[in-house]
């Protein structure tokens, strides 16, 4: 699995996991454009005086330099590229960063270049300081995550028969990975979910084009739940176990709808 | 130290039960044990005895979740203080930090933790709804959000002043952490940092 090409080097880094350990220790979790995702420790980061500390907060955007160790790597010399302080008050936009952070981790695999996933992450954390389109911009995220990590789905053929979805309502399936034509009629018992015409209509314009463009997007609630749903399962069945920063990001949705 | 040494079953014992605190190692775990060997007899009572006597003894506070030798505590007991005011925590140890620069005149609430969600915890696990409840049923004018200067930290401070803001008491919520350094941890802030922070702590409302 671990697989780096240098013991030490410099790289960017997005932190995406924090674990207090021992006294004044940091476990920390990065994600990285060559090296894919890296566990290290940060010694000493919980005092106010380190000089790594201050920069080793999740969601930052940080340059520093890596040592790889037989366990865990050790970080050193960190500077903050980025702090995102757009988001940083606001419980909207920290809680779907997070949520974010936690999938980009999840599709990362250790010491695996991955250049594509690490910009779409710096790319996204950027959109959400500014966007107020929450529920778009994580739709946005997950279609485009999928894709830089080889899982994007199939919307415009049948997964079942492989001819051209036509205009209306149709079905998806996670486990084959796309749309399924609602007169396929699939007979291995794959759990399907609806898929309305719109929703496969705003999955097709998400995954094509880039996100400037869709502020001109409107969309009501039923599709964005119904794109919401469809990518949830998805993603589970992909990344197989619990993505656990939903909860909060859920609760802050609900939050937000009152 | 040999093989032979660390493997009989009391030795084992006390090495493994050393390891399970935070910050101490395998190797450190071994140090203390062997330096319990070499106590006298006394000494060891001693120790076996606080450590229990701190089960027996303590509890958290009703009224701010503070440990407490008593059902309230001291902070909590005090006229003297300022109990129109709280200052809101994530631990007991921030509790300590806080008393320790003299400034504070107001009363606390301890948390136990902060919104963490890649970590699955929610405010639910918190010791939220028991604040919330202590607004409504005490005349509070202030309270000051002093959970530590990193996202999490932010997201609960966030969390608590939109759900304070919910309710229809008129009260003033300001933000202690800005003169910290991120990332840092409250309980290793300097006393004079501390106090700064303190006296310059902004109103989020
Ligand atoms: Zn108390």
């Amino acid at each position: 699995m671990r697989n780096f090409h240098q013991n030490i080097f410099n790289t960017e880094a997005i932190v995406v996991r924090i674990n207090n350990f021992g006294e004044s220790d940091r476990l920390i979790n990065i994600i990285t454009p060559k090296n894919g995702l890296i566990r290290g420790i940060a010694k000493g980061a919980k005092k106010p005086k380190s000089r790594i500390g201050g920069h080793l907060d999740l969601l930052k955007f940080i340059k520093l330099s890596v040592k790889i160790n037989k366990n865990l790597a050790s970080f050193n010399q960190t500077e903050t590229l980025n702090s995102f302080n757009g988001f940083r008050n606001n419980l909207s936009r920290m809680s779907r960063g997070i949520y974010m952070g936690e999938i980009a981790e999840k599709l990362s695999v250790e010491g695996a270049e991955n250049i594509g996933l690490f910009n779409l992450l710096v790319k996204s954390l950027h959109f959400l300081e500014k966007t107020n389109h929450f529920e778009l911009i994580t739709r946005w995220y997950e279609l485009n995550l999928l894709k830089v990590s080889g899982f994007s789905p199939e919307l415009n053929m049948c997964v079942e028969t492989g001819k051209e979805i036509q205009p209306g309502n149709h079905l998806f399936s996670s486990d084959k990975g796309g749309i399924v034509d609602i007169n396929a009629n699939p007979s291995d018992g794959t759990p399907l979910i609806p898929a309305s015409m719109n929703t496969i209509k705003l999955l097709r314009h998400l995954n094509k084009f880039e996100w400037e463009d869709h502020y001109k997007v409107l969309v009501d609630n039923q599709t964005l739940y119904n794109s919401k749903r469809i990518l949830r399962e998805y993603i589970h069945f992909i990344i197989g176990n619990p993505i656990k920063s939903e909860y909060f990001m859920d609760e802050i949705f609900h939050k937000e709808k009152i | 130290m040999s093989d032979t040494n660390s493997s009989l079953p009391s030795i084992e014992r006390l090495v493994e039960a050393f390891q399970r605190l935070p910050g101490i190692g395998p190797k450190s775990a071994q140090r203390l044990t062997y330096h319990l060997i070499r106590m006298k007899r006394e000494e060891s009572e001693e120790l076996a005895s606080a450590a229990i006597g701190i089960k027996d003894n303590l509890m958290t506070c009703k009224n701010c979740f503070n440990i407490s030798e008593e059902k309230i505590c001291g902070i909590c007991r005090d006229e003297n203080r300022d109990h129109t005011m709280i200052c809101v925590v994530e631990e007991p140890l921030n509790v300590l930090a806080i008393e320790r620069s003299r400034i504070y005149r107001g009363i606390f609430h301890v948390l136990y933790g902060v919104i963490s969600p890649v970590h699955a915890i929610g405010p639910e696990d918190l010791k939220i709804s028991e604040l919330i409840e202590r607004i409504n049923h005490n005349d509070i004018k202030e309270i000051i959000l002093a959970t530590n200067p990193n996202l999490e930290g932010e997201a609960t401070a966030a969390y608590i002043r939109d759900t304070v803001s919910e309710t229809d008491k008129n009260i003033e919520i300001s933000r202690l952490a800005r003169g910290l350094p991120s990332g840092s941890d409250i309980e290793y802030v300097d006393d004079s940092t501390l106090v700064h922070a303190l006296n310059s702590r902004s109103s989020i409302k």
